[in-house]
């Protein structure tokens, strides 16, 4: 008996008709359940029937019921996706009787209009549209029909704004309709069933988990094809390594063994870089290259080739990771590190697309951490030990934008009942009623919303407001750079970077070159080169951050196969690395060992000075997210000790510093072990107030609360002066949990400070050894900068230099003029050359009148005398410093004693005390 | 009479036989909207400005508020709700210590939206100190006063750290006169001019080390007033040196960013 006998006869013939015969085992899980109308998370391997799964029941339903239209709709992350839905499933839901619509933004007016007119029984759509579906009058009528729910490729959805704004949007639907909805969520990779399920299902509501195990399904390896020395000629000319030349080759040779092979990689410029080796190698081999910055056409006509087994070979970032038909894969190749598990799952899946199938899968690893670091995401994704998709609670700014969404619809809301409805989804279970009001009150204060009592309205300009910021993924407008000198064009700049530092004169560095701003227009940025270094303008990164877990068995790899892991440990789980990528490994530590290097593994951190201690290395295997969360911290506390900059590098298993001036490992060491892991969230809050990751969000978040515009210009208002405006206000408060949430990991960076202070976790200091400079490169980001203070300080420090002071000498009681910045560190009388010298203020003639006797007489010379002794025991003592403090307003000698004998570190701290000095006079004594 | 800024605040205090008086300047209510057009929105900042200036008037206890000028943004014609606040804002004040609003280029049609016990007048002489907005050409009998304040050019300066970051702060300018360009509109002695920042933060300022362009208003644009060697005083107190010794920053001839 198949689960199938218990559907309707007429489907089960359609079923029959349309080749699907027998149930595959999520279908046999899941059709149950969903006929009884229960809640469920399905998590299925690819290829599998999944969808089938969820829709045939589904289809039961509407088959023996027929309800009104709209009953079912079908969200999935993608229009794309959408596209090969109604593809999919036309045919037979028309032999059902049951029509198949599509809505999302590339639908036509037309089509639009006829839905209204006559509405599908399943709409297929995007999260974005069912926001805009309350919108529209007639619309939202329709969504009252609504009974089922699927959200497709749920893992995608769950871990981000774009999904938490769906929770919400589902429980609106849910409250609207008047009725609950059932609910089923899909998808082929999930660590946290639990947490996605109550994602999906929202509070108080049951949800069924069913997991069809994938691990047994896949198989992969990974490989790392040796460099050959007679390849360097064709590596030249390739304009790469042999390595990388190896690499392409044995892609290919996996290529033409199979009929169509995807050839994953982890960003775009990867894919660019890739195929245009490729077809420089091979003008006609088959390949294409597929992402998500090509235009739509481009890649459709990609998909078909690829289908049609035009191309042999397709090279694709994550933009085929989900389920786009593109017909057979035979093999799935990912070219480096995946760098997750669950993208490893989700790109292998891809490949043997058909029942009983193995999905197969080669990792090409392209150096001795990436091919670690590949065979442990391999073994994690056999065992289907997935990365947990991590929801964070209260999300204000989707709280926000949801707020806006409850008014447009109906001009007004209820405070009540809006505040009942989101704390429904499951991001804001937690969400107190005065979180809520704040934001509320926000909006009402930018002009958005009006609030009576109990209620509130929308106000003119909050429905462009919601259209344009509908979308929660963040979408910056890039400035092409252009050279004025060639008139070309050299790259783009974020807009966030013109919001801050968009000024005529502002320099910057790109494509390793300094340049200045001539000119802004519109969409563009005029430069000329600049013989002086500029800021590193820095743009949205794309890179997947490696887990914590998965770098910290990486240093456990290590040390196993080094033979350092005790006897008694568990053992070792095999790891599928071939001959090669194993040999890239080991001989990699065994240049370690030989050496008599340090290891560094999962329970020890190596700090090594490189390049004469100018660049220290923090080895590491903590993952991309703490390493950035240590970089940070330790270079904040660095720039302050040098206070200059320092350049930060961080990968999942270093942090690299560079330093304006050599500093010893052991000090590096003094400022980890002082973190105080408590502490950990309000120290990172002062260290990132002034980052530019923080301003980059506070501009994303701006618009999400609508406190900027989408045609905002930047040009002729400062966004630094607005978003000031911003501090503790909730808006400011969503930047900065975003940022910490989004590129930072306090909990395991505190758990890692406190496995170092028990002891678990070894600090080693050893000498530049070969793992360590393995992560040097040449390019470094200027992140640990820009307090606002400093261009303040190197002013008034000038203004310092700049003073005039008469120098008296109380052994010949000469006089000499000279500016502080002309004294010298050890001062000598001009004409005796005596040590003993007062530096006095210009203004100051009084006292030198009163010391140029002989002898001093009267107790007031006496006095006086006794003050330029202090003084000129301060220039003897302090040098210049002495000289700066004495040059200060309203610094008489005792102060200027106090301020000098404090210990400075640096001399930022020192200028900063007697800045402060002098405040403090013109706030307390006069002003000018 | 003592002519001192307040540390931290931008607001000026005068004091001597003739009373004791906090000066703001340019507080420019209703920017908001203009900034809306830009596509910002700012919460409305009236509450704060009146904040802000009721503790001013609690600490140092005038015998007089006045108010230098540009109290209001919109030119010329303001709309209902912007004269709602100008009028809340001078009718709160004005209940605690007497209110002189020296009227400036954006104060067009104030007086519909004033109480009447607020005093207009388009100058001001407070003892030896005089008083002007500074949009137009002071009158003669100022320029024979110790020291005149001026507003309307929201000074500030453009400070750099080593990569060419720029920071924006507001500040103060104490300068002389320049004799020879002076003697060919009034007469000797001369004052010596106090330039205050504007007393809204929304507004940012015209760089005082800007190379090529200058200052706003007829006494810098021709050259009266010695810029190079006026000091430059931040608005914590924090004292930079003479404008000339700052680097020069290009001024972006007409480009005003707020």
């Amino acid at each position: 008996m198949s689960v199938f006998d218990l559907l309707a006869p007429e489907l089960r013939r359609v079923l029959a008709d349309t080749g699907i015969g027998e149930p595959t085992e999520p279908q046999e899980l899941a059709i149950g359940p969903i006929l009884r109308g229960e809640n469920l998370l399905l998590i299925a391997p690819t290829g599998m029937g999944k969808t089938e799964a969820a829709v045939i029941p589904v289809f039961d339903r509407m088959v023996r019921e027929r309800p009104k239209a709209p009953s079912f709709i079908y969200i999935t992350p993608l229009r794309a996706l959408n596209r090969d839905m109604l593809r999919r499933l036309k045919d037979w839901a028309g032999k059902l009787g049951i029509t198949v619509g599509v809505r999302h933004g590339d639908t036509t007016q037309k089509e639009r209009a006829e839905q209204v007119r006559q509405p599908p029984d399943m709409l297929i759509t995007t999260p974005e549209t069912l926001q805009i579906m309350f919108g529209g009058a007639k619309l939202r009528e329709l969504l009252r029909a609504v009974r089922w729910v699927v959200v497709d490729e749920i893992h995608e959805l769950a871990g981000d704004e774009r999904g938490w704004q769906l929770a919400v949007g589902l429980e609106r639907l849910a409250r609207f309709s008047g009725r609950d909805l059932q609910r089923i969520g899909l998808s082929a990779t999930v660590g946290n069933a639990e947490e996605v399920g109550d994602y999906l299902a929202g509070a108080g509501r049951k949800v069924k988990l069913l997991r069809v195990p994938v691990g047994k399904s896949l198989a992969i390896s990974v490989e790392a094809p040796g460099p050959r020395n007679e390849d360097a000629p064709e590596a030249e000319r390739l304009r790469c390594d042999t390595r990388t030349l190896a690499a392409i080759r044995r892609c290919e040779s996996l290529i033409e063994g199979r009929r169509s092979t995807l050839l994953f990689v982890n960003t775009r410029d990867n894919a660019e870089v890739l195929a245009s080796r490729f077809h420089l190698w091979k003008p006609d081999f088959p390949i294409g290259v597929h992402h998500g910055s090509l235009y739509r056409d481009i890649r459709i006509q990609m998909e078909d080739d690829f289908k049609s087994e035009r191309l042999r070979g397709l090279i694709c970032t994550s933009s085929l990771e989900l389920g786009i038909d593109v017909g057979t894969v035979g093999l799935a190749v990912q070219y480096g590190s995946p760098r997750q598990a669950t993208r490893l799952v989700q790109r292998v899946g891809r490949s043997g697309h058909r029942r009983g199938l193995v999905s197969e899968g080669v990792i090409i690893a392209l150096d001795a951490d990436d091919a670690a670091e590949a065979a442990v995401l391999a073994r994690k994704a056999a065992a289907e030990e997935i990365e947990p998709v991590e929801l964070r609670e209260n999300p204000l700014g989707v709280l926000a934008n949801q707020l806006v969404a409850s008014t447009v619809g109906r001009r007004e809301a209820e405070l009540d009942e809006v505040f009942e409805t989101i704390r429904g989804a499951r991001p804001f279970w937690t969400l107190e009623r005065a979180a809520f009001d704040a934001v509320l009150r926000q909006l009402v204060s930018l002009g958005i919303l009006w609030k009576e009592e109990g209620r509130f309205f929308r106000r003119r300009g909050a429905i462009r407001f919601f259209y344009e910021n509908l979308s929660m993924i963040p979408d910056e407008k890039s400035y092409r750079i252009i050279d004025i000198t060639t008139r070309k064009s050299i790259g783009t700049l974020d807009e966030f970077f013109i919001a801050t530092y968009g000024e005529v004169g502002v320099r910057f560095i790109v494509k390793g070159a300094s340049w200045r701003i001539v000119e802004l227009w519109e969409d563009s940025v005029l430069v000329e080169p600049s013989p002086e270094l500029g800021a590193i303008p820095g743009w949205m990164g794309e890179e997947i951050p490696v887990p914590f877990e998965a770098a910290q068995e990486v240093g456990r790899l290590r040390a196993v196969l080094a033979g350092e892991a005790g006897p008694s440990g568990p053992a070792p789980p095999s790891y599928g690395l071939d001959a090669d990528a194993k040999r890239l490994v080991t001989d990699r530590l065994d240049a370690q060992k030989s050496g008599g290097f340090a290891l560094p593994t999962d329970r020890r951190v190596v700090v090594e000075p490189h390049q004469n201690g100018r660049i220290l290395v923090l080895n590491a295997c903590f993952g991309t997210k703490v390493n950035d969360t240590l970089a940070r911290l330790l270079s904040a506390f660095l720039s302050a000790r040098l206070s200059s900059e320092v350049g930060i590098q961080t990968d999942p298993y270093r942090v690299i510093f560079e330093l304006p001036a050599p500093v010893k490992p052991e000090t590096l060491i003094g400022h980890l072990v002082k973190l105080e892991p408590e502490d950990l969230a309000r120290v990172l809050r002062v260290v990132i107030s002034n980052s530019s990751i923080l301003k980059r969000e506070l501009l994303h978040t701006s618009r999400k609360f609508g406190a900027v515009d989408k045609r905002a210009d930047f040009r002729s208002v400062s966004f630094d002066r607005i978003a000031r405006l911003y501090r503790d206000t909730p808006l400011y408060e969503e930047a900065v949990e975003k940022t910490l949430f989004d590129r930072m990991d306090i909990p395991r960076t505190a758990g890692v400070l406190r496995r170092i202070r028990e002891g678990d976790i070894e600090v080693a200091v050893g000498p530049a050894s070969p793992i360590g400079a393995a992560g040097i490169q040449l390019r470094w980001d200027m992140l640990a900068t820009g307090k606002v203070e400093r261009p303040i300080l190197l002013a008034f420090k000038a203004r310092l230099e700049r003073s005039q002071v008469r120098l008296f000498c109380l052994a010949c009681r000469k006089t000499a003029r000279r500016q502080v910045k002309e004294i010298p560190e050890h001062i000598a009388c001009p004409y005796c050359r005596g040590k003993m010298v007062a530096a006095v203020p210009l203004g100051d003639d009084r006292s030198l009148e009163a010391a140029s006797g002989k002898r001093a007489a009267t107790d007031e010379q006496k006095r006086v005398l006794a003050r330029l002794k202090k003084n000129a025991n301060l220039l003897l003592a302090h040098g210049k410093r002495g000289a700066l403090a004495l040059a200060a307003r309203g610094v008489g000698v005792d102060t200027a004693a106090r301020l000098l004998n404090f210990q400075h570190e640096t001399e930022e701290e020192f200028l900063r005390s007697v800045l402060a000095a002098e405040v403090q006079y013109a706030k307390n004594r006069r002003f000018w | 009479m003592t002519v001192e800024p307040v540390a931290g605040e931008r607001a000026l205090e005068i004091s001597g036989p003739a009373g004791r008086y906090i000066v703001a300047a340019d507080l420019h209510v209703g920017i908001e909207e203009q900034l809306a057009r830009c596509g910002f929105r700012v919460p409305d900042q009236t509450d704060r400005n009146l904040e802000r200036l009721r503790r001013l008037v609690d600490e140092r206890k005038p015998s007089g508020l006045v108010l230098l000028g540009d109290v209001k943004h919109q030119v010329p014609y303001a709309e209902r709700w912007e004269k709602r606040k100008v009028f809340r804002l001078l009718d709160e004040l004005s209940a605690l210590v007497p209110v002189t609003v020296v009227s400036g280029n954006h104060d067009g049609g104030i007086g519909t939206m004033a109480p009447g016990r607020v005093r207009r007048v388009g100058s001001l002489v407070l003892g030896s100190i005089g008083l002007v907005h500074g949009h137009a050409w002071p009158p003669e009998r100022l320029m024979r006063c110790k020291t005149l304040v001026l507003a309307h050019a929201h000074p500030s300066v453009l400070l750099c750290d080593e990569r060419g970051r720029p920071v924006t702060e507001a500040c103060w300018l104490r300068a002389g006169i320049v004799g020879r360009k002076a003697k060919e509109r009034y007469g000797p002695p001369f004052p010596e001019i106090v330039l205050m920042p504007a007393f809204t933060d929304l507004r940012g300022g015209f760089p005082v080390n800007g190379r090529g362009g200058r200052l706003l208003g007829p006494l810098f644009r021709n050259g009266l007033v010695d810029v190079p060697r006026a000091r430059v005083y931040l608005t914590d107190g924090t004292f930079l040196g003479c404008v000339r010794d700052l680097l020069p920053v290009p001024s972006p001839a007409g480009r005003y960013r707020m």
